[in-house]
């Protein structure tokens, strides 16, 4: 199988009061087409820092990252926001919806943005599919977090993304709800056979993927195949 | 040292954009206060030119000297003048003239002007004649450098006096005037004990020392001594100043209302940044009451900074206005007390306090859970309740303070109210119906709809904010241009430029006739009749307490009576009927401000003595009278039946233009008797000052513009996280810089699209009512007013906005994974 995402010799530090502060050190990883990778780790292991540079959202100190076949490392925000067009999708802990908007819209908006024809439907049609068929017009602010999140998915699913990234999916839910969305997410990536990279420190939610790296201080110190 | 400046410095990182709205409302207020403060006292004075001084004494009786001496004491300048009739003769013939003599300082406010030639240019001068010449009327051209007996003098005439500044009041029963120095009046002989004459004392000063010597020498006054100040002098006058007043109240007003939006948004912002630092302060155990005054003392905190800045700005923001301004007011501004400033700091410690204190109060109620996990907070009810009364009272009380009148505070209240309420909701229609305009899609129209709808965006304020502005600013242009337009209409109609006064009753058909073959367009002719109303329903009026100056002056004045078939134009009655309308027409018709401030009403019976003969009818009707419009008006009409017979002369007026100069001199030879007024001189001062007024109102304007600028500014730094997280949301999903910035300029274009659009609709909606309903001018669509306002609202908002957003273009997208 093909790898969609290749990191080599990844490093990024930030300056902090007490000096440079390393963040990721000499990350070496591949993740392959239709492959579910979990990250996990305890707070500030470098976890989140790394999805952020494989997906493109920040750029490295040193080391390269290949997404889709194309070396993030020369390129400017710009032109990895074109790579990430309509083969990106993302969710996120805090959701990240546009309040005032329906659901619907919700999910229109990144198929627009990608210059899908028929948005409307596609968008009915994936709302449908994540449980939300009944609250199309409804303000996402009038909806439950699960139910928020549900939209965050479905906004992630509906331009049929190449490659999902998960941050914290079920950082902000209840157990159940959080089981549940987990549900969602790996069933929806197991259908679309989307590539899904997942950040998490919930071990249980870290053993459903089919492989698990496992970080702390900046460094991958394990990777589980499940 | 470090103590004190931990003390006096609040959290600057915190608070710092209430400190800039708080800075702007001073400014604001100390500016505008300064700034109309210093206008309304040159229009006092430009009024006052009209008076030739700020203030006068007059008797008839000479004046004590003390009068004058103590003037001077208190630094204030002085002139004299003596008014009196008397009659000189010109070709054997007696000639009535009015006499003025005058002292060397005469005039204290405006100008003279005089004429070598009748048809020759005027030139103004700050003197009046000097001892040993004479300056006559324009009616008396013929004797130009001839000698003229004055009683036992002869003067040589060496000018013709074509204005003086003081020539107004009893503008209808004028012979020709006839000026010379005071020196020189007593050879004359013509002033000696019983002759009629009006000795009046002049001042002009700055008006606190004004006040100060008016209210010393008022008690001193004795019967038949008045005091004059612009207040109680012309009505005219006092009605458009009284207007121009509550038209810069108003202004200010308005453009405070738009500066304490500012003060509320940015509270709101700092107050809700300030919940995670309660909810630590709270799990250490910190009371309500010591948050409570540790807030208050950050809120005093920025008020101390604020104040010098504020007053700085405030007081340098009015040079601009006062350079620009200058040249139309010809004049430098008169100095100005401290009060400006004084209610400068008043005023921004009462907008800090009462609409920033009540969001924090809402903040105190954060639960100290809030450290561990973040939630929505919701504020009480009581909280709310409390933040809507606070700002009510807030909003009264600076009210009161600006206009300090109850009933205009209380006015202003409503109408700020019925705005607040009314703007927003009608933008919000608006906004919903746009929400209804290609839905099928949601990018980029329903994008930016729903963006500008949201609470979290302010943008209803915003555009509330600025629809209010420029919608002020159109307003005033159209009304001043109604309102000159209006006054042409009136005038032009029948084009009077001049009065002819002091015809003589058998001269009025041959005069009419005159003006018809010389083709000069003129109006209906009205009786004058000088009368002294002497009681009131029997009661003597010299026996009855008046307690305003007005109606004492009325009492022991002479004025002009007149009668009518028809209602003059412009009047309306009241109360009553007109007598047209009663079966046996009877009685008198009386002014509105005259009934009211003598306390009369219909029913009431008025008894006036004419040439020592009395006569009583009673009052059937109050009547209202526009004074600004030029035609002749009355404060007291009667019927033709009852005072025909009187002693009486009369007046037209006419339309004398350029090409007809020439009728002057036969009209002059011809008429002797006849005085002719020259209105179209007083008409455009009258027009110079409403347009300075107006000039002045739209700087006011550019005050409310800064604050509108401000409410932006405030909202932008609200909604700065919200819109670096939609920015990012939308690099995540791949949008590409275009569409990025488009997503925010677009916004900006609409609210500016919006805003111009609200206002030169309601501007020319109230054009059109103006127009229809009070100016009873046809209606015409104006392209340039709506040209300006969107050209004005676009371009201001786009520009601010998209400066002030862009950096938010370059926020990594990597801050949704952080936040």
């Amino acid at each position: 199988m093909e790898d969609c995402i290749v990191v080599s010799n990844l490093s990024k530090s930030v300056q902090a009061p007490e000096g440079r502060l390393t963040i990721l050190q000499d990350i070496n990883l591949n993740v392959k087409h239709g492959e579910g990778l979990v990250i996990s780790g305890e707070s500030g292991s470098g976890k989140t820092t790394l999805l952020g540079l494989m997906a493109g959202l920040d750029s490295a100190d040193s080391g390269e990252v290949t997404l889709l076949g194309e070396n993030l490392s020369s390129r400017n925000e710009e032109q990895r926001a074109a790579i990430r067009k309509g083969q990106v999708g993302f969710v996120f802990q805090s959701f990240h919806l546009v309040s005032g908007a329906s659901a619907l819209q919700n999910v229109m908006l990144p198929l627009e943005l990608s210059g899908f024809d028929q948005s409307e439907q596609i968008a009915q049609d994936v709302l449908r599919q994540v449980g939300l068929g009944h609250r199309l017009t409804t303000a996402v602010e009038r909806l439950s977090g699960g139910e928020q999140q549900r939209v965050a998915i479905a906004r992630a699913y509906a331009i049929k993304p190449t490659l999902l990234f998960a941050d914290e999916p079920t950082g902000n839910l209840d157990s159940k709800t959080g089981s549940q969305i987990s549900d969602l997410l790996f069933d929806l990536r197991e259908q679309a056979g989307t590539s899904l990279i997942l950040v998490t420190h919930d071990e249980s939610l870290a053993q459903r993927g089919s492989r698990q790296v496992k970080m702390a201080d900046g460094h991958i110190v394990d990777i589980v195949k499940h | 040292m470090r103590y004190l400046m931990k003390i006096l410095i609040p959290r600057i990182q915190a608070w710092w954009l209430l400190w800039l709205a708080t800075v702007i409302t001073i400014s604001i207020v100390a500016a505008s206060q300064l700034f109309t403060h210093r206008i309304s006292l040159l229009l006092d004075r430009q009024a006052s030119e009209l008076m030739a001084a700020d203030l006068l004494i007059s008797s008839t009786e000479p004046l004590n000297d003390a009068y004058q001496k103590l003037a001077e004491e208190y630094g204030l300048k002085t002139a004299t003048t003596i008014s009196l009739r008397t009659a000189i003769f010109i070709d054997d013939e007696p000639q009535l003239v009015e006499l003025k003599a005058v002292s060397s300082t005469y005039p204290l406010r405006g100008t003279l002007e005089r004429k070598s030639a009748l048809l020759s240019e005027p030139q103004k001068v700050q003197q009046g004649p000097a001892a040993g010449e004479l300056w006559i009327d324009s009616k008396l051209a013929a004797r130009l450098n001839s000698e003229l007996e004055l009683g036992t003098l002869t003067l040589p005439a060496r000018w013709i006096l074509s204005y003086e500044p003081d020539r107004g009041g009893s503008l209808f029963n004028m012979a020709p005037r006839l000026m010379m120095h005071v020196d020189d009046l007593p050879q004359t002989g013509l002033l000696v004990p019983g002759s009629r004459a009006r000795y009046r004392l002049l001042v002009a000063g700055e008006l606190p020392t004004l006040q100060k010597f008016e209210k010393f020498v008022r008690p001193l006054l004795s019967e038949g001594q008045s005091l004059q100040t612009l207040e109680t002098a012309r009505p005219e006058m006092r009605n458009a100043l009284d207007r121009t007043r509550k038209f810069f109240a108003l202004s200010i007003v308005l453009t405070l209302v738009i500066a304490m939006i500012a003060i509320a948004i940015s509270a709101r912002y700092a107050a809700t940044r300030e919940s995670t630092r309660v909810a630590v302060l709270r799990t250490f155990g910190i009371s309500t009451l010591r948050l409570v005054r540790y807030y208050l003392n950050q809120m005093f905190k920025v008020w101390l900074w604020s104040l010098p800045v504020g007053l700085l700005v405030g007081y340098v923001a009015q040079f601009p206005l006062q350079w620009t301004l200058g040249q139309w007011f010809g004049s430098r501004l008169p100095e100005t007390d401290a009060w400006p400033y004084v209610l400068a700091a008043l005023i921004g410690l009462v907008s800090l306090l009462g609409f920033s204190m009540p969001h924090v109060l809402a903040v105190l109620d954060t639960p100290p859970m809030q450290v561990f996990r973040q939630s929505v907070r919701m504020v009480s009810r009581k909280k709310t309740l409390i933040l809507i009364f606070s700002s009510l009272l807030t909003l009264f009380l600076v009210l009161m303070l600006i206009v300090n009148h109850l009933q205009l505070a209380s006015v202003l209240f409503v109408l700020v109210l019925l705005m607040a309420a009314v703007i927003p909701l009608i933008l919000k229609l608006v906004l919903k119906m746009l929400q209804q305009y290609a839905k099928n899609r949601f990018w980029m129209f329903q994008y930016v709809i729903t963006r500008l709808l949201s609470h979290q965006r302010n943008a209803l304020f915003v555009m509330s904010g600025f629809s209010l502005t420029l919608l002020s600013v159109l307003i005033i242009s159209q009304v001043k241009d109604q309102l000159i337009e209006q006054w042409e209409m009136q005038l032009p109609a029948n084009k009077p430029n001049y009065f002819l006064v002091n015809i003589p009753a058998d001269e009025v058909d041959s005069l009419t006739r005159f003006l018809q073959q010389q083709q000069v367009p003129s109006s209906q002719a009205y009786a004058l009749i000088r009368t002294r109303l002497v009681a009131i329903n029997q009661q003597d009026v010299k026996a009855i307490p008046f307690d305003n100056d007005r109606a004492q002056r009325l009492v022991n004045h002479v004025f002009n009576i007149s009668f009518s078939e028809r209602l003059p134009e412009d009047n309306v009655i009241l109360d009553g009927q007109w007598f047209s309308d009663m079966p046996d027409p009877a009685g008198f018709s009386v002014e509105q401000g005259m009934a009211e401030s003598l306390g009369i009403e219909v029913g009431d019976s008025l008894r006036f003595s004419v040439a020592g003969e009395s006569f009583e009818q009673k009052v059937t009707s109050i009547r209202s009278v526009v004074w600004e419009n030029f035609q002749p008006n009355f404060f007291i009409l009667g019927t033709a039946s009852l005072l025909e017979t009187k002693p009486q002369t009369w007046l037209l007026s006419a339309f004398i233009n350029e090409q007809k100069q020439s009728v002057l001199k036969p009209l002059i030879q011809q008429f002797p008797t006849v005085t002719l007024l020259d209105i179209s001189e007083i008409m455009q001062r009258i027009k110079g000052i409403v347009n300075r007024a107006s000039l002045a109102l739209k700087f006011f304007f550019a005050f409310a513009a800064l604050s509108g600028i401000v409410v932006l500014l405030s909202a932008l730094k609200t909604s700065n996280p919200v819109r670096e997280m939609e920015v990012a949301l939308l690099q995540a999903m791949g949008a590409n810089g275009q569409q990025k910035r488009a997503s925010q300029v677009v916004e900006f274009v609409l609210m500016g699209l919006l805003v111009g659009v609200f206002a030169a609709f309601f501007a020319t909606l109230t054009s059109w009512v103006l127009g229809a309903w009070f100016f009873e001018l046809p209606f015409v669509f104006s392209v340039s007013l709506w040209v300006y306002s969107l050209v004005v609202a676009v371009s201001v908002i786009t520009l601010v906005g998209s400066l002030f957003v862009y950096r938010s273009f370059s926020v990594s997208p990597m801050s949704l994974l952080r936040s």
